[in-house]
């Protein structure tokens, strides 16, 4: 009697964790031969009363050596159709894994054919160009040779990188810790790029050009890139720009409906869920200002369930 | 769709349900509810051949839920500005929701998406709108006046291809957009103001008079307009709508009137002073007839009064209520009012035709013992002044119209996506296994029971 009942429980378990695994198997399935193999399209709508004329902005994120058809053909030939202004690339593009970097600087180049681009690096750039993942403070200063009083942005603008050079040379405009000015349709427009995206770094060796960017030419419209989205989790001081745009979380790699991301890097299991108010994927308000954080473009060879890569497609306009 | 989905798969259910009550019956050697009890309750353990079936039902169910499923997204709409609350666009006019999904906003949206095969009138049969809320319009508690709509897309054969979370956030972006080109933004006057590109040098001085005139005029009313609807609003370079009027009163008056028009007039000064004699000449027999015309009337009114003014001059009084209901005896008006108020207005009338005669007069004089002809280089220069000033304006202006354009339209539309119920479709799943394990379970019992 007594072995009848275990086998009984034991049954039951098997039986559920059977099911259990099945389940998993199916949602892999899914996930790997229906969403993952192909990106989906998100558009948000921001205002700003400094722009002239309506201005479309494409943002690509942590696409690591991602291909979209032949030589990301699909993604080249959607992103044309999508006709932006400006096209922003907020990090990870390349794989620290990846041989060689020549894949991206295609696709950047061909970007640039189409709308004016704009790339900071994300921590696998970093860790190909400078050997560091978080650039941290005491590995910024190792990087740099400065002090705790020599710190500023002027180190980081006169380093060089083969990856930064190449892009360049196909006139992509790569930020480290810096703005450019452009004009589009009679906007003018301040692209701010953050290369040391450590909250406790970012002040130290940011600070000079942000100020600058923040105060010079209020009227301009302003655009910051960040690969990692956790100075704006630590810095309550005020609005960081017009839009703010980064990535690196990929959503949380699983999403769960109502609980959200599954595990961010940083941030742990179940960033979005209860008390934990993370920036992990979407639209959110930041201190009076727009931030999107991008779940990226990453495919299956990243963990991702029901978490479809993305391309972000954010439309500016007066209101 | 994913209701005929569930009604399908329910079917299925059903259908098992029945085979086993068959099967009971034919072990019981008749269907009875001890029967069909006894198979349900008395399931001694658990059966994995059973429990993978259900779970391949369940299964099966949830790939047909979830790709219909996403075939079909919602959004939610809310209008935000002050006149939403009373069922009205944000300049006045009557509220329509069906704008929402009209051909011009989903022409927008496919723009917008860069949505591939598909056109406005397929895309439009995919959509539904309605408000988040209804009230109930014969029940006075229950009236209600929605500020929230909810954008539904289920696709067909024809739209199975776009992202249906997608096409709802374009609705609602393509819809924002239309609204404001069609209810907010409308600074016509102002751009035609400053895009004006009149040539006064093909006019004669007095005419160009007219032209600038009517063109600061035409600002200003546009600055009461605005004036009229928010006095108070004050833009961040300090103009107000006031103040703007009133510096397009200043040139209208100034500038046009007591510099340019009198120095005109004092001078004698024209291009073509014969052609424009001419004209005045012209002006003048037409004024001389309607001058006398509106003499005469003004003298029939007149004698009417007077032949008439104590029998009419008697007040009639009416009982009435006034807007508080409280009684108050209310005065007629009696035909010598009328009479009256039509003197006065011919009177005034007539007036003004003989001052434009005497001012014509008084220019032909001028223009004839003038020797100007031609172009007057310091016209010319006062002309061209001011119609920069007045296209200097209209820019103030177009400033501070869009200034409070944007403070009154501020997320005048916002638009967000209705997530579908993950908790209805796990409760579905389970509600589904469940169901076709027991009804399984009793089939594979009652056929044990057969045997035994």
């Amino acid at each position: 009697m007594q072995k009848n009942k275990k086998t009984g429980i034991g049954r039951i378990i098997f039986g559920v964790l059977l099911l259990g695994v099945l389940a998993l198997a199916a949602v892999f399935a899914y996930n790997h031969y229906a969403l993952n193999e192909n990106f989906k399209e998100t558009f948000y709508q921001v205002g700003s009363g400094k722009i002239v004329d309506d201005l479309r902005v494409i943002q690509i994120s942590d696409l690591h050596d991602n291909e979209y058809g032949e030589g990301n053909e699909k993604l080249l030939s959607r992103i044309g159709e999508l006709t932006p202004d400006i096209i922003m690339l907020t990090g990870d593009i390349v794989d620290r894994e990846s041989a060689d970097t020549q894949k991206a600087v295609a696709l950047c180049g061909k970007l640039a054919e189409i709308a004016p681009v704009y790339y900071v690096y994300g921590n696998h750039e970093t860790i190909r160009a400078f050997g560091y993942n978080d650039m941290s403070l005491p590995e910024l200063d190792q990087l740099t040779g400065c002090t705790e009083e020599t710190r500023s942005s002027e180190p980081l603008h006169a380093m060089t990188d083969d990856l930064k050079t190449a892009l360049e040379a196909v006139g992509v405009n790569v930020l480290w810790n810096e703005y450019e000015t452009l004009e589009i349709g009679g906007t003018q427009i301040d692209v701010y790029g953050v290369l040391t995206d450590d909250p406790f770094a970012f002040w130290e060796y940011a600070e000079d050009t942000y100020v600058e960017f923040c105060d010079e030419n209020r009227d301009h419209l302003k655009l910051m890139l960040c690969h990692r989205p956790y100075i704006y989790e630590t810095w309550y001081g005020g609005a960081w720009s017009d839009l703010t745009m980064a990535g690196h979380t990929h959503g949380g790699q699983a999403r769960i409906p109502y609980i959200g991301g599954v595990y961010e890097y940083r941030n742990g299991l179940l960033p979005e869920f209860g008390g934990n108010r993370c920036y992990v994927a979407g639209k959110y308000d930041v201190n009076g200002s727009p931030l999107v954080v991008s779940t990226g473009l990453a495919g299956d060879d990243w963990f991702r369930i029901n978490n479809q890569p993305e391309l972000v497609v954010i439309d500016v306009s007066r209101y | 769709m994913t209701t005929m989905i569930l009604l399908f798969f329910l079917c299925g259910v059903a259908l098992a349900a029945m085979m086993a009550l068959l099967r009971v019956r034919k072990s019981a050697g008749k269907l009875s509810w001890r029967a069909a009890r006894t198979n349900i309750f008395c399931m001694p353990k658990f059966r994995i051949g059973v429990a993978l079936l259900a779970f391949l039902y369940a299964a099966v169910f949830s790939v047909c839920y979830i790709h219909f499923e996403q075939q079909t997204a919602s959004a939610v709409i809310s209008l935000n500005y002050d006149e939403a609350y009373k069922g009205q666009n944000a300049n006045g006019t009557r509220y329509n929701m069906s704008e929402i999904i009209s051909e011009e906003v989903v022409q927008r949206a496919i723009e917008k998406g860069a949505l591939k095969n598909v056109t406005a009138k397929a895309l439009k049969e995919c959509l539904t709108v309605e408000p988040l809320v209804e009230g109930s319009a014969y029940i006075e508690e229950q009236y209600h006046i929605s500020t929230e709509f909810k954008v539904t897309f289920e696709a067909n054969k024809n739209t199975a291809h776009l992202d249906a979370e997608n096409v709802v956030m374009l609705i609602g972006h393509a819809y924002k957009d239309y609204y404001i080109d069609t209810y907010a933004d409308d600074f016509n006057v102002l751009v035609a103001a400053i895009d004006d590109q009149t040539d006064y040098t093909t006019m004669d001085y007095l005419d160009a008079v007219e032209a600038l005139s009517y063109k600061v005029q035409r600002v200003q009313g546009y600055m009461y307009e605005l004036a009229n609807e928010n006095p108070g609003f004050v833009s961040t370079t300090g103009e107000t709508f006031q103040s703007l009027a009133a510096k397009c009163d200043n040139v209208n008056t100034v500038q046009i009137g007591n510099n340019l028009k009198a120095y005109l007039l004092d001078n004698g000064v024209s291009r073509n002073p014969e052609k424009y004699i001419d004209r005045l000449s012209f002006d003048n027999n037409r004024y001389d007839f309607e001058h006398q015309r509106a003499k005469a009337s003004f003298d029939v009114r007149n004698q009417a009064v007077n032949m008439y003014a104590e029998e009419m001059t008697r007040i009639t009084l009416i009982p009435t209520w006034d807007t508080t209901g409280e009684f108050y005896m209310g005065r007629t008006k009696v035909g010598v009012d009328s009479l009256s108020l039509e003197a006065s207005e011919f009177s005034r009338l007539a007036a003004d035709y003989f001052e434009g005669i005497e001012t014509n007069r008084l220019l032909i004089e001028k223009m004839k013992q003038s020797t100007s002809e031609g172009s007057n280089a310091y016209v010319d220069q006062m002309i061209e002044r001011i119609g920069a000033e007045i296209k200097e304006l209209a820019q103030d202006a177009m400033i501070v119209s869009r200034e409070y354009s944007e403070a009154k339209m501020n997320r005048c539309i916002s638009t967000n996506a209705m997530e579908h119920s993950f908790a209805k479709y796990v409760i579905l799943c389970a509600a589904l296994f469940v169901m076709f394990y027991v009804a399984a379970s009793v089939f594979v019992q009652a056929k044990q029971t057969k045997k035994g």
